[in-house]
């Protein structure tokens, strides 16, 4: 193993803070993930997926629009609203009536739902992949601890807290965020108190899909938006909720944290087997707390 | 007020209920006794839509509960007051009340001030979570929040369950001031007892059918039934 | 009458035998998904040549057919199709592929099957290497090859400390081991500080890249497969990599990589590349630019050189061998020298290796394209590049 010359402690924080922009969206999504399950009880496999169009749109949109700064942001709103739309749709007419089965049931199912969405997506942009770039006042780099660090990273960065504090808000300081926290634990009491827990299902679903939308989008310009990007993502993702607490949001972010810095600081310590460190760090975890960090609502 | 037909209840392939039937008018206490395991819950579940019965009728104020789901039955104007009191235990005590706060489109008798009246040791907890509250604290928040529906009759099971007697005493009056301000009430439980002293009328469940019924005089002077039914 | 059908059948005879007697070549390539951009090329330059040799009569008065089939990407699937191509179509030339997997069993098919085979694309040095044989025809640059051209290039230039990092498979390390081995053995002073390898595939380079800038190297050697070529550069450019340090990549320079780029792409990152459209601008070239463009509307890149000198020197061979042999082809192209686009190309006679020369150059945006151009080129010679016989033999066990 070829351990890094080169760990200064300039170097070490640079790579913190990449480590924290890659937080943000792997925490975007895997709130999303979180609320679905925690509170639906539905392990969505097609997260990815959604993750995956939300990425496809984005990129239309802002090509669409000239690819230009406009398009970008405006690509940032529409992308995560189509794919709440088509979770919205999907979830009024499919799992409406799933909410009942078992979760292997709703696991295959969604499964299944993911096979459907990576035709659909390979139909509409074909197989080739998708080439996104930032908007001019994101491009570049700043540079921070006397190194370069690119400017789309520092943006993710600062948006990460934005959106944990919003989570937030909504779960703890918003109606429809108390009701979904008691139906995570007690959806039957819920509905016997004169709540149409359906009609919760159905929003915090669509939230759930916006986040994984929100994710693609915001993922877009850093990365090749191909066909594979909703295995990687899924995979990831229910680690990260499971080494956080299943249905735990708190729990997801602790969990992307954990991800996103081993997988950075692991890049600088030993870049040769830099792949393997947010995995083993996963393991260790699980080892010591096979429920996760935090309390599941499971 | 409320009609229970002939209703049988299943736990999956369990039969439960065989043909129970109750009536309770408006502005009665009726209390429905049995010894642990006779049925009352089932029973309090079946009317209130999440053991749905797979025969006989529901009628409340006339109208078949059949096919419908447990919301819908409540904003129609049934409390439900399940026995293991199930308090939402990661919201505070305020947040229990207040998420249910409009569901009903009748005009609010219950407001989340006049809980706090009526339960006074509601108040100063009102920010605590409530999965931290004690035995008797919880049971008074779920009637409270039963409350918040603003229902016309409150399916109250077991109250008393695992509470001390000052406490109990305490739920008792509580309850009669319920009724004395128009509330009807269902009463389940195994302590006699106050059931006795609270009720206007009592039927008896043993094995999953109704056994005995009668007014509250008529069951004190029936012996019989209460050491058959009734006793431990 | 007797004598109109008797003319009509000897007619017909004559027809059936003369198109019976066409030299027929299978292509098994990948034509779908994004491979299809390099493997379209490769057909095309093919195509062009053919056609023109066959508007002039044809090989020894034989004309020239041939015919595609997907590989999908596929080992098992190409196997199958060449294997069909071999007996059901009676192909006397077999060519392909970009997959380098596909091609290697290709190779051991046509020994097998005494069927020459021409490859095309795939840059794994074990093809007229290792796996080598009297059948397989090498015609395009391998990985020892650009290696050592990138070596030959990187020695002239002051850089002494390098990062190493690219993609973690076989031709992300072979490349990298040519360029390094290479390097060493002409500058020893060059000193390595440190390799990353990401997945290939990787979506997101940003933690790989400041890790890199993190150890202050003179120069990067980036060594990037077909599909992470242009995200790479992608990812130099947003995070403004090529502006702190200089790197190297093969194909870096080539159409195909800077095309879908634009005017996104980096400038000053060093790269190797077989072919410009618009270097050397002899005779030769221009000409072979021109009929390509006229005849498919874009201008030709690598793929397409490629496609086109396998044509000449399979025209060419037969044309000395004096008949459609398949043994006489094969002696008769060993140490054969045709003129390309490139220049005067050798297929050398050990190893059935043609010697392209190497260019490299530097990523610059220039005025009259909307896409970078590789200036400053630098051109290895291809003697220069190609691995000994020596190496050769050794490899091959002999």
């Amino acid at each position: 193993m070829d351990f890094a010359a080169n760990l200064t402690l300039s170097a070490l924080g640079q790579q913190i803070l990449v480590g924290l922009s890659r937080t943000t969206i792997l925490f975007i999504v895997a709130s999303g993930l979180s609320l679905v399950l925690g509170v639906l009880r539905i392990p969505n496999l097609a997260h990815g997926s959604l993750y995956m169009i939300g990425a496809f749109v984005t990129y239309s949109v802002a090509m669409a629009l000239g690819g230009g700064a406009f398009g970008f942001w405006l690509a940032l709103i529409v992308a995560p609203v189509l794919v709440a739309a088509v979770s919205f749709a999907v979830e009024r007419g499919i799992f409406r009536h799933l909410y009942d089965r078992e979760h292997l049931m709703l696991l295959l199912f969604t499964f299944s739902l993911t096979l459907v969405f990576n035709d659909m997506v390979k139909l509409i942009w074909g197989a080739d992949y998708r080439s996104l770039s930032p908007p001019e006042v994101l491009k570049g780099f700043v540079t921070i601890f006397g190194l370069p660090f690119p400017r789309y990273n520092l943006f993710l960065l600062m948006l990460g807290p934005v959106v944990a504090l919003g989570l937030w808000w909504l779960t703890n300081r918003t109606k429809i965020g108390k009701i979904a926290r008691a139906a995570a634990v007690d959806r039957e009491m819920v509905g016997a108190v004169g709540i149409n827990v359906s009609r919760v299902f159905s929003s915090v679903f669509v939230i759930g899909c916006f986040l994984a939308g929100l994710g693609g989008a915001l993922v877009a310009p850093t990365q090749n938006i191909t066909q594979g990007m909703d295995h990687a993502i899924i995979i990831e993702t229910f680690l990260i909720i499971i080494v956080g607490g299943l249905g735990n949001i708190w729990g997801a972010l602790l969990g992307a944290l954990i991800f996103g810095l081993t997988d950075s600081v692991g890049i600088l310590i030993c870049p040769q087997f830099a792949i393997v460190f947010p995995y083993a760090a996963v393991v260790t975890v699980l080892l010591v707390r096979p429920k996760g960090l935090l309390k599941s609502t499971w | 007020m409320l009609k229970v037909e002939g209703i049988h209840v299943y736990y999956g392939l369990s039969h439960i209920l065989f043909e129970v039937s109750l009536e309770v008018h408006p502005g009665e206490v009726v209390c429905l006794l049995g010894r642990n395991g006779a049925g009352k819950s089932t029973t309090m579940r079946g009317i209130m839509g999440l053991n749905p019965p797979r025969q006989g009728k529901v009628l409340f104020e006339d109208q078949d509960l059949s096919g419908k789901k447990p919301f819908e039955i409540a904003r129609l104007g049934l409390g439900y007051v399940p026995d293991d009191r199930r308090v939402f235990a990661d919201l505070t005590v305020a947040e229990n009340l207040d998420i249910v706060e409009g569901v009903s489109k009748r005009k609010p008798q219950w407001t989340r001030d006049r809980l706090f009246e009526f339960f006074p040791p509601l108040a100063p907890i009102a920010h605590r979570k409530a999965g931290l509250l004690s035995g008797g604290e919880q049971q008074m928040l779920t009637i409270a929040r039963a409350l918040m529906t603003n229902p016309k009759l409150l399916l109250l099971d077991e109250p008393t369950e695992g509470l001390a007697p000052l406490v109990v005493k305490t739920l008792e009056e509580q309850i009669s001031s319920l009724k004395e301000a128009g509330l009807t009430v269902l009463l389940a439980e195994q302590n006699q007892k106050m059931a006795l002293r609270l009720s206007d009328r009592a039927y008896v469940i043993d094995n999953g059918s109704i056994r005995y019924h009668g007014t509250i005089q008529e069951l004190r002077e029936n012996d019989e039934v209460r050491r058959k039914y009734l006793l431990v | 009458m007797k004598k109109v059908v008797l003319i009509a059948g000897m007619l017909a005879l004559i027809c059936s035998s003369a198109w019976a007697k066409a030299i027929k070549v299978g292509i098994v390539d990948c034509y779908s998904g994004p491979a299809s951009t390099y493997t379209n090329d490769v057909r095309d330059g093919f195509k062009l040549y053919v056609d023109q040799v066959n508007g002039a009569g044809g090989v020894l008065g034989t004309p020239i057919e041939f015919t595609t089939r997907d590989s999908k990407f596929k080992v098992d699937l190409g196997l199958r199709e060449a294997k069909e191509l071999i007996m059901r179509e009676g192909v006397d030339i077999l060519m392909g592929t970009i997959n380098s997997a596909l091609a290697l069993a290709l190779a051991d098919l046509s020994a097998k099957e005494k069927i020459p085979f021409f490859s095309t694309f795939s840059k794994s040095a074990k093809i007229t290497g290792e796996k080598g044989n009297r059948y397989v025809f090498g015609m395009n640059e391998n990985t020892t090859m650009a290696g050592k051209a990138a070596a030959v290039g990187l020695a002239q230039k002051p850089y002494v400390k390098y990062w190493i990092a690219g993609d973690d498979y076989e031709y992300g390390h072979a490349i990298a081991e040519g360029v390094w081995d290479n390097l060493k053995k002409l500058k020893p002073e060059v000193e390595l500080l440190g390799q990353s390898w990401w997945k290939v595939g990787e979506p997101d380079f940003t933690p790989y890249i400041t890790a890199m800038l993190a150890a202050k190297p003179d120069a990067v050697i980036i060594a990037t497969g077909g599909r992470d070529c242009v995200p790479f550069l992608k990812a130099a450019q947003a995070t403004g990599f090529n502006q702190k340090v200089p790197f190297f990549m093969h194909t870096a320079t080539e159409l195909s990589t800077l095309m879908p780029l634009g005017q996104e792409a980096p400038e000053n990152v060093i790269g190797t590349s077989n072919y410009f459209f618009y270097y050397p601008e002899t005779a030769e070239n221009k000409s072979f630019v021109e009929s390509f463009q006229s005849a498919y509307g874009r201008p030709p890149k690598v793929g397409a050189m490629y496609g086109y000198v396998t044509a000449k020197f399979i025209v060419e061979g037969y044309k000395k061998a004096g008949k459609v042999d398949t043994e006489k082809l094969i002696d008769a192209l060993e140490d054969m020298t045709v003129d390309s686009p490139v220049g005067p190309l050798t297929m050398r006679g050990g190893d059935h290796q043609v010697m392209f020369p190497m260019f490299m150059g530097i990523t610059q945006k220039v005025p009259e394209y909307d896409f970078l151009k590789a200036s400053d080129i630098v051109t290895i010679p291809g003697d220069q590049v190609m691995p000994s016989m020596d190496e050769i033999k050794a490899a091959r066990g002999q």
